[in-house]
């Protein structure tokens, strides 16, 4: 089923490295729209990579409405958190990925989440 | 095969509850089963609200089967209710006990992504405990009232020492 952020999927899962990409609802923890790679499990990914994005916005004492990042480093691998209001994008990335251009990527994608939903 | 006592059931699903507890980040579960015996419980201090969650459950179950039936579905795998501040999950599977529903109350600590995911893990670790046979498989509401009353009462009985 092609989603309203399937252009914006797809222009992050073309990035060298990249295994997922994921709009997720945070307060569900549920996956909206996502393309994975095989051996990625979008649903325990969404689950708990947006319990600990509410954990630490929470902590941080984000404001409502203001953007937000969260990053997840693990020896395989990171997960990338960017959004705002209850949608969030993540990328499930490998080590070789080049961070910095996908975490600019992220960033630019859920600033257009909230746009292309309301579209 | 050998077959567990309800109590021997009871004592095997204490730590996957326990776990999917913690696991999932709920408040409270309860692990009731067709006849309406609790097999399990977890934060639930007033036997007066666990008394109120298994029936009003058991009460949500039956009516949303009969809208499965007219969906032309036996039964519906979850029912998820969300709350402003609370939210309550059902979820059914088959173990070698029967019939086993799960119900579990959850809040902001919680997401239902969650508690669908440990859900998951919990039904593989009871499908994985050995064969079982409670001690009746009454459906009747009467039947489930009275034995829902029964195993309660033996639950808090363990609970305070009585």
């Amino acid at each position: 089923m092609r989603t309203a952020y399937d252009a914006l999927l797809s222009g992050l899962m073309r990035m060298a490295g990249v295994r997922g990409a994921l709009v997720v609802a945070v307060r569900d923890g549920l996956v909206v729209d996502g393309r994975v790679h095989v051996g990625v499990r979008s649903d325990a990914v969404a689950a708990l990579a947006a319990s600990l994005y509410r954990r630490a916005c929470r902590a941080t004492g984000a404001r409502e409405g203001q953007s937000r990042f969260v990053e997840l480093e693990a020896d395989r691998g990171r997960i990338l958190i960017a959004g705002r209001e209850d949608l969030a994008l993540m990328a499930v990335m490998e080590r070789r990925a080049n961070v910095g251009q996908v975490r600019l990527a992220v960033l630019r994608a859920a600033d257009r989440l909230l746009t292309t939903w309301q579209e | 095969m050998d077959r567990l006592s309800l109590q021997e059931i009871q004592r095997a699903f204490v730590e996957p509850l326990e776990d999917f507890v913690r696991e999932a980040g709920v408040r409270m579960a309860v692990l009731i089963n067709r006849g309406g015996q609790v097999l399990a419980q977890s934060g639930f201090e007033r036997l007066y609200d666990l008394v109120g969650v298994a029936s009003l459950a058991a009460g949500i179950n039956a009516s949303s089967r009969a809208l499965a039936r007219q969906l032309g579905e036996d039964q519906f795998e979850h029912l998820h209710h969300a709350g402003e501040a609370r939210q309550l999950f059902l979820g059914h599977f088959e173990s070698a006990a029967g019939q086993l529903m799960l119900i579990t109350v959850f809040d902001e600590n919680s997401s239902i992504g969650l508690v669908r995911l440990f859900f998951e893990a919990f039904v593989q670790r009871i499908q994985r405990l050995p064969s079982m046979d409670t001690a009746r498989r009454s459906v009747s509401p009467k039947d489930f009232e009275s034995e829902l009353e029964t195993s309660l009462d033996r639950f808090f009985k363990d609970l305070v020492g009585g």
